[in-house]
C-alpha cells in the first residue's frame, strides 16, 4: 500500500506495501497508548498535512474543529485504532464523545484495554 | 427544442509530457515517444511483458491543487481536479458554482491504483480490514464527483466508461447537455491512471508493444506494428454556448460540431472488429458533407494490429484523399484523453513531426501520417475502442 | 416548436436474487418476499456482515464461458427484454445500447489478484472486459446492434443515467430503438468497501423504518426495450408504458454522503417533471431509492417534501431494494423493471419487513401488502450516488395526458 503521509504526488513508481499482511493484534491487557502516539496515528492515517503530532493540540477537537475531518476520516480512525490496539469500537461510538480530542481518545482505549469504564465529558456540538 | 452551439473556451491537460498544451506540442513535434518504464515489482508482469508506458511521472500540481485536498484523493482525482482547475482558468473563469455546471468525463480503468490496494488489503488482511479512505474514492466516478465538490457544479454529472472511445462519448455528452440548455458550462474530457496491475492485465491480452522483434515501440499504421503504448493522463475542456461565450468576450478555441457515435458487433471482447464497411457508412449516414470538408484527421491509430487496419479503412471510406492523418498516440499513448488536446493543438496550428516509429506505413493500409505545420481548419477525430464501439467528433477552428 | 418525440417501453429483462425472468421476480415482488440472505460467492468469515441478495446458483443465465457474471446477466435480462423484436431492427444504426455498470468484472478481477499474489495465472478471460463498459457492450455484440453504444459508470445511478442517455438519443432522433439498463456483480471490494463505511445492514435491509442500519447488496441485471413511439405503433410492437422524462443533478457536497437537505435530488426530481411536462401533483407513486441508510432514507424524505409538500406523506412510496438488495450500477435498471410492471398492473409491491415506517420521515411507505394504484399512473424511479449524483425518472402510462386531462406544460 502506498506508505501513509507521503504526498499524494502522482508516481509511476507506484509500489504497494511489500511488508504484508499485519497480525490482528488481540487486545494486550497491559498496553496503554500515550496521548502523542495516538496523534502521531491520527496524522499518518489521516494523511493531515500542515499539521504534525507536535501542533496538534491533546485537547484540541478532532471533528467539528479547523481539522475538516469528516465523518470517513472518523471510519478511517476507528479502522487504525481497532487493528492496531486490538479493541472493538461499536458504530454508535465512532464519531461521538469519545472522539472529543485526542486526550479524551486516547483515555478511551485506554480504558477500553483495560476492561474499565471511564466517565467521559459532556457531549459537544460535533458535526460529522 | 433549439440546440445551441457550442464552443470550447479552455483546455487543461496533463501527460507523459508533463503540464499543459505547451509540453504537448513540443512533444508532439519531436514526434517521439514519451515512454518510461513501467513498476514491475509487485510482480504482476510475465516474462516478455511489456516494459514501457506513457506515464506522467512526477507533476507538481500545486498550484492547482492544495495537498491538504488532495489528503484523500486517489491519483485519478488528483489528475481531474487540477487539470478541470487548469482549463477553467484558461478559459478565464473564476467561479463556476451552479446548477447549471456540469460534468462529464471519461475513464477506462477508473481509480486503478486504489481498487488494488483496497483489493489486496481485503484479500491479505481480510474484509474489516478494508479502508472507507480507498473505497469512498475507487468509485470510477468519484473524479468527476470531486471535480463537482472542488467546483460547486451541481448540474448533471456523468461518467463515461467505453474504453478508448470514452474521451470523444464524453466531450459529446457534454456538448449534449449545453447544447440542450441543461447546463451552461461543462467541464468534459477523460482521465485516466495507468497502474501496474491494469498494464499488466493489457499485456497479458496482448495488447501493448512488446520487447523483441520490432522493438517495443507503438507504430501507428505502421507494417511492423504489434500493438500499443499505455498512457495516463487527463485532458479536459471547458464547454459554453456559444452566444454566452461570446457575449463574455472568451476566447473560443474551437466550435464543437456533431459526434457520431456507431458500434462494431464483429469485435471481441477484448479486441476490434473487421466490419469497416458499417461503420463507414454509419460515419458517412451521418455527416457526409461536414466529411468533404474535413483537412485534418487526429488518429485514433495507436499501433494495435487490428485496430490500425479498422481505422486505416474506414478513414479511407470517409476522408477525401489530401486529408492530412495525424497520429498523435505514438508520441503520448492511449488513455487520458490525449487526442483530444492534440486536436485542439492542430487547430491553433502546431508543428506535428513526422514519429521514426512510423516510418514504414503499412501498404495494405494505404494511410501515412501527415507531418509539418498543421493549420486545421476542420478536424475528424477519430475513436475506435477494443471491444467495438466507435466515435468520431467533428471540432472546427472558430 | 415541435415537442420531443414520445418514448415507449415495449420489453423488460431482469435477474436478481429473485430469480431469472420477470414474471417470477415480479410475482415474488407482490408478494413482498425479500431474497437477502448468506453469501455463497466468497467466504464472509472475514468481513462484518454476511448476507448479500445473491442471483440464486442454479439461475439460467445466458451460456458464457469466460464471461464475467456481470456480463452473463446483462445478457440474460437484455434477451428476455428485446424478445419478439425482430433481430433486423436491432443490426442497424438505428439501434443503441445505453448500460451502467460500477464493477465491471471486479469479482473475476479479485480472484485474479488472488492468484497473482498466491504466484498462481488465476483464470484470465473474463478480464477481458474487466472495464466497467463489459456488459453493457457484451449485449451490444451479442444483439448486432451498430449505433451508439455507451456505458455509464456513476456508481448507484450508472443505469439512470444511461436511461436517460437512451432517452435523450432517442427523441433526439438519432435512433430509434435502445437496449438500456444495467448490471452489476457482488464481489469482496465493494461488500467490504460499504462495510467499511458501517453502511451494511447485518439483517435484511429495512428502508424507512425507524431502526434501518443500512443496505444490504444485491446484484443482477434490469433492462428496457425503449423504442420511439412512431416505430413501436409503425411495427405493431406491445407498449407497456412511457418514459417521460430524466433528472440528473449532483449534490457537490460529499464524497460518499447524501446532502443531507436533499436539495440535489430535489432538483433532478423536478427536472424529470420539468422534461415530461407534469406537475409535481401528478405523481402516483414513487420507487424510492430506498437504501435503508439513515443518511439516504432522511435526505430523500426531505426532498420529497421538498418537491411535493404536504403531498410527499400520501403518495405510496416503495422501496424495492427491500426485496433484491441494492444492485448499485443495476439499481435503476431493475427498478426501472419494477415501476414499468407497477404501472402496467397497478400495484406497488410492499417494502419488505415487519416494521412499521418511522413517523418522523412522514412517508406513505407501502408495507405488509402490495399497493393498489390509480388507473393511470406518474411514477417516479430516484436514485441517488456516491459523489452526489443524482438521477430520477419519470414513467406513466400510455393514456395519462389524455385521461386526466393534464395539458403538458412543455411546448
Amino acid at each position: 500500500m502506498r506508505p501513509p503521509g507521503e504526498t499524494g504526488a502522482p508516481n509511476h513508481h507506484r509500489t504497494v506495501d511489500p511488508r504484508g499482511p499485519t497480525a490482528r493484534l488481540a487486545a494486550d491487557m497491559s498496553r496503554q497508548v500515550t496521548t502523542g502516539q495516538l496523534k502521531a496515528m491520527i496524522v499518518q492515517k489521516l494523511n493531515l498535512k500542515g499539521v504534525s503530532a507536535e501542533s496538534l493540540g491533546d485537547d484540541d477537537p478532532l471533528f467539528g474543529g479547523g481539522l475538516g475531518l469528516d465523518s470517513v476520516d472518523a471510519l478511517e480512525l476507528v479502522l487504525a485504532i481497532e487493528s492496531e490496539y486490538g479493541i472493538q469500537i461499536q458504530d454508535a461510538e465512532v464519531g461521538k464523545e469519545a472522539f472529543a480530542s485526542a486526550r479524551v481518545l486516547a483515555q478511551f482505549i485506554n480504558a477500553r484495554l483495560a476492561g474499565g469504564a471511564i466517565d467521559l465529558p459532556a457531549p459537544r456540538e460535533q458535526s460529522a | 427544442m433549439t440546440r445551441r452551439e457550442v464552443v470550447v473556451t479552455g483546455v487543461g491537460c496533463i501527460g507523459p509530457w508533463g503540464i499543459g498544451l505547451p509540453g504537448l506540442a513540443k512533444a508532439l513535434q519531436q514526434g517521439l515517444p514519451l515512454t518510461s518504464p513501467i513498476d514491475r515489482s509487485a510482480g504482476y508482469h510475465r516474462r516478455g511483458a511489456a516494459t514501457l508506458l506513457a506515464a506522467c511521472g512526477e507533476l507538481d500540481l500545486s498550484p492547482w491543487l492544495s495537498p491538504q485536498q488532495a489528503r484523500r484523493m486517489s491519483i485519478l482525482s488528483q489528475y481531474a481536479v487540477a487539470t478541470a482547475r487548469m482549463a477553467l482558468q484558461d478559459a478565464g473563469l473564476a467561479d463556476v458554482r451552479s446548477d447549471r455546471t456540469a460534468v462529464a468525463l471519461a475513464t477506462a480503468f477508473g481509480p486503478g491504483t486504489f481498487t488494488e490496494q483496497l483489493a489486496r488489503q481485503i484479500l491479505e488482511k481480510g474484509g474489516k480490514a478494508a479502508s472507507p479512505f480507498l473505497f469512498t474514492d475507487c468509485v470510477a466516478n468519484a473524479a468527476s464527483g470531486q471535480i463537482a465538490i472542488d467546483l460547486g457544479a451541481r448540474g448533471p454529472n456523468a461518467t463515461i466508461c467505453q474504453r478508448e472511445a470514452g474521451p470523444l462519448l464524453a466531450l459529446a455528452h457534454g456538448a449534449h447537455d449545453v447544447a440542450a440548455g441543461r447546463a451552461d458550462v461543462c467541464l468534459a474530457g477523460a482521465v485516466d491512471e495507468m497502474s501496474p496491475l491494469s498494464h499488466a492485465i493489457l499485456d497479458r491480452f496482448r495488447a501493448l508493444a512488446r520487447p523483441g522483434g520490432h522493438g517495443e515501440v507503438a507504430r501507428p499504421f505502421d507494417r511492423r506494428r504489434r500493438g500499443f503504448l499505455a498512457g495516463e493522463g487527463a485532458t479536459i475542456v471547458v464547454l459554453e454556448a456559444e452566444a454566452s461565450a461570446r457575449a463574455r468576450g472568451a476566447r473560443l478555441l474551437c466550435r464543437v460540431g456533431p459526434t457520431v457515435r456507431a458500434f462494431d458487433p464483429s469485435a471481441g471482447r477484448a479486441s476490434f472488429g473487421r466490419d469497416h464497411d458499417a461503420l463507414a457508412r454509419t460515419l458517412l449516414g451521418r455527416l457526409a458533407g461536414t466529411l468533404c470538408e474535413v483537412d485534418t484527421v487526429v488518429s485514433s491509430a495507436s499501433g494495435a494490429r487490428r485496430g490500425d487496419a479498422l481505422e486505416a479503412a474506414v478513414l479511407r471510406a470517409v476522408c477525401p484523399r489530401h486529408t492530412n492523418v495525424l497520429v498523435p498516440k505514438a508520441v503520448h499513448g492511449e488513455y487520458g484523453g490525449g487526442t483530444l488536446a492534440a486536436a485542439l493543438l492542430a487547430l491553433r496550428g502546431a508543428e506535428f513531426g513526422y514519429p521514426p516509429a512510423c516510418n514504414e506505413p503499412d501498404g495494405a493500409l494505404g494511410i501515412s501520417p501527415a507531418s509539418g505545420r498543421i493549420e486545421a481548419t476542420r478536424v475528424l477525430c477519430s475513436a475506435l475502442a477494443a471491444g467495438g464501439a466507435a466515435a468520431w467528433s467533428i471540432l472546427e477552428a472558430p | 416548436m415541435s415537442p420531443s418525440p414520445s418514448v415507449v417501453v415495449t420489453g423488460l429483462g431482469a435477474v436478481s436474487s429473485l430469480g431469472v425472468g420477470v414474471d417470477r421476480q415480479w410475482r415474488a415482488a407482490l408478494a413482498g418476499r425479500a431474497s437477502i440472505g448468506p453469501i455463497g460467492l466468497f467466504d464472509t468469515a472475514s468481513h462484518r456482515t454476511t448476507i448479500a441478495a445473491e442471483v440464486p446458483k442454479d439461475a439460467e443465465l445466458a451460456p458464457g464461458r469466460g464471461f464475467s457474471r456481470a456480463e452473463r446477466f446483462a445478457c440474460t435480462a437484455a434477451a428476455e427484454a428485446v424478445q419478439g423484436l425482430p433481430p433486423a431492427v436491432l443490426r442497424s444504426p438505428r439501434a443503441g445500447v445505453f448500460f451502467g455498470s460500477s464493477t465491471g468484472a471486479l469479482h473475476e478481477g479479485e480472484r485474479f489478484l488472488a492468484a497473482l499474489l498466491q504466484h498462481r495465472e488465476g483464470e484470465l478471460a473474463p478480464l477481458a472486459a474487466q472495464q466497467n463498459d463489459g456488459p453493457g457492450t457484451a449485449v451490444a455484440r451479442m444483439l448486432g446492434v451498430q449505433g451508439p453504444v455507451v456505458t455509464f459508470s456513476t456508481a448507484c445511478t450508472s443505469a439512470n443515467v444511461a436511461l436517460a442517455a437512451a432517452l435523450d438519443a432517442l427523441q433526439s432522433g438519432e435512433i430509434d430503438v435502445a437496449v438500456a439498463g444495467g448490471a452489476d456483480e457482488l464481489c469482496e471490494i465493494t461488500y467490504a468497501g460499504f462495510n467499511s463505511l458501517r453502511s451494511v445492514d447485518a439483517r435484511p435491509t429495512l428502508p424507512f423504518r425507524t431502526s434501518r442500519a443500512g443496505l444490504s447488496l444485491g446484484e443482477g441485471a434490469g433492462v428496457l426495450l425503449l423504442e420511439t413511439l412512431a416505430h413501436a405503433e409503425q411495427r405493431g410492437a406491445p407498449m407497456l408504458c412511457e418514459l417521460a422524462g430524466a433528472g440528473r443533478s449532483c449534490d457537490a457536497h460529499h464524497v460518499s454522503a447524501p446532502d443531507p437537505d436533499g436539495t440535489g435530488a430535489a432538483a433532478a426530481i423536478r427536472m424529470a417533471l420539468q422534461q415530461a411536462g407534469l406537475p409535481p401533483d401528478a405523481v402516483t407513486f414513487v420507487n424510492a431509492h430506498g437504501t435503508g441508510t439513515p443518511h439516504n432514507d432522511d435526505a430523500e424524505s426531505k426532498a420529497m417534501l421538498a418537491v411535493f409538500g404536504a403531498r410527499s406523506a400520501r403518495i405510496p412510496v416503495t422501496s424495492t431494494k427491500s426485496l433484491v438488495g441494492h444492485l448499485l450500477g443495476a439499481a435503476g435498471g431493475i427498478e426501472a423493471v419494477f415501476t414499468v410492471l407497477s404501472i402496467v398492473h397497478r400495484q406497488l409491491p410492499p417494502t419488505a419487513g415487519d416494521e412499521p415506517a418511522d413517523p418522523a420521515l412522514c412517508l406513505d411507505v407501502v408495507l405488509q401488502q402490495a399497493r393498489a394504484l390509480p388507473s393511470q399512473n406518474a411514477g417516479l424511479s430516484t436514485n441517488l450516488a456516491f459523489g452526489g449524483n443524482n438521477a430520477v425518472l419519470l414513467f406513466r402510462s400510455l393514456g395519462f395526458l389524455g385521461s386526466l386531462g393534464f395539458r403538458s406544460l412543455s411546448p
